[in-house]
């Protein structure tokens, strides 16, 4: 029996979307009405949705319901009419505010080999403050414990919100998907599965490997770079985004994941902490080039109109990494805690 | 699983990039001992410069390696090519800039 960490509420939409999950589905016909248009409003007035703790949280809930893992409230939610609908309407901003921010470039032709080409090109520019290189040079024991913490939230579902767009996707592209998850899920061993691993390299840092045990720790950005994952994913018309964003993800990894396995060698650790992160170097340096070439670019030749949402979704993983990024050194070089709230000292695991 | 139904193995050049390898294929070291294969499909480093020969860690893409074959066969030794000295200042250059031990490749 898992055990569901007590999730605060960061404002109105998040705190009544709790009051409603913990109620069973039908208990009462109006439940969520008065949400849904206070949603529609608070939406509406988001100075900033990527940054917005109340709405990041809800939305977080929301899919949540999808993955499972988050709180104990009745699985029949997961396609009540209520939550759904207040997910569009959160959806519908969050999309729009991304492809505001993230005008297409000129496209390269739809061909695998140009398209992989320009994925990597973009990858390359991509000029956003490095994180691993400030592990692998200085970060502290508290920061490496923290960056592991922000990384939990979408590493210990590693592979998850990409996998949603494998029945989204035919032939070539879906082969390459599977092809690249495959690795990613342990090639049939399950002790090889990169979110178990991962849970090791929490366990190693005397980090609790319960999934949701640290989310009151984490600041929207955080959340909102999973969420865009799950939009994404749970969208058959952004199936594009999601190799484009998977693309980029596994293009900026091995390089970036070396650094860290020598920052957290530089800080002490064992090979129990590293085995992620070395696995990685040698893995996303596969994965790459069957998300350029015959994910992303297979797809773009078999559905040339899903080209532009392939570039967004590269695009948007590296702009909701170059935030986060920022958030990180930022609060670091003021000797601040990423988090919402510091880790303790020592961990009570669950 | 027959024979005849498994995938003959291949290998693709990736442009500016790695020898990706998939199907079945012994991979041995110079001494024929069988090097592990820790996944199905594999990528080899081409440049020279990975840090986990004989696989890729991406190290490539730092070093601006391409696959490019040179217009003219003889090219000046001062210009940049994809193996050579340029390659490893590079090379240096990178290690350097991970600042810390490099990666033991027998994890």
């Amino acid at each position: 029996m898992p055990i569901f960490t007590s999730l605060d509420s960061r404002g109105p939409i998040s705190g009544s979307l709790l009051s409603m999950l913990n109620t069973l589905p039908g208990e009462d016909p109006d439940i969520g009405t008065d949400l849904l248009l206070d949603t529609v409003r608070s939406v509406r007035d988001a100075p900033d949705i990527l940054s917005d703790e109340d709405l990041q949280l809800a939305l977080l809930i929301l899919y949540s319901l999808h993955y499972g893992g988050l709180g104990n409230w009745d699985p029949r939610w997961e396609w009540q009419a209520k939550p759904l609908s207040i997910r569009l309407v959160i959806e519908e901003r969050f999309e729009s505010v991304l492809r505001g921010l993230l005008p297409v470039p000129d496209l390269p032709p739809a061909e695998a080999e140009a398209v992989a080409a320009e994925l990597f090109k973009l990858t390359a520019e991509d000029s956003s403050p490095s994180v691993s290189k400030y592990v692998a040079r200085q970060a502290s024991v508290e920061q490496a414990r923290e960056i592991v913490v922000h990384k939990s939230l979408y590493t210990l579902k590693e592979a998850d919100p990409h996998s949603w767009a494998i029945p989204r996707l035919q032939g070539r592209a879906k082969a390459a998907l599977v092809e690249i998850q495959a690795d990613e899920y342990g090639g049939g061993r399950p002790d090889q599965v990169q979110a178990t691993i991962f849970a090791g390299t929490m366990r190693g840092m005397d980090l609790s490997d319960a999934y949701g045990y640290y989310v009151n720790h984490l600041p929207a950005l955080t959340l909102a770079s999973f969420n865009m994952m799950s939009m994404f994913g749970l969208h058959r018309r952004l199936r594009g985004a999601t190799t484009g964003h998977l693309a980029a993800f596994e293009m900026t990894s091995s390089i970036s994941n070396r650094f860290y396995g020598n920052g957290f060698r530089r800080l002490g650790y064992g090979a129990d902490v590293t085995w992620y992160f070395d696995e990685h170097v040698e893995a996303d340096a596969v994965h790459e080039q069957i998300a350029g070439r015959d994910l992303a670019g297979a797809l773009a030749e078999d559905e040339p109109d899903l080209l532009p949402d392939i570039i967004f979704g590269a695009q948007a993983c590296l702009y909701m990494d170059s935030l986060t990024g920022a958030h990180l050194l930022d609060t670091w070089n003021r000797e601040e805690s990423s988090l919402r709230q510091p880790l303790s000292e020592s961990v009570a695991l669950p | 699983m027959s024979s005849q139904q498994r995938s003959s193995p291949s290998i693709t050049a990736c442009p500016d990039g790695l020898l990706l390898i998939r199907g079945d294929i012994e991979l041995l070291t110079g001494t024929g001992d069988e090097i592990t294969r820790k996944r199905k499909t594999i990528a080899l480093c081409r440049c020279g410069a990975s840090t986990i020969k004989p696989h890729c860690d991406g190290t490539h893409k730092l070093i601006n390696f391409t696959t490019d074959n040179p217009q003219e066969p003889a090219a000046k030794p001062t210009e940049k090519s994809t193996t050579g000295s340029s390659t490893t200042d590079l090379q240096e250059t990178v290690s350097d800039e991970l600042g810390t031990e490099r990666r033991t490749p027998s994890s």
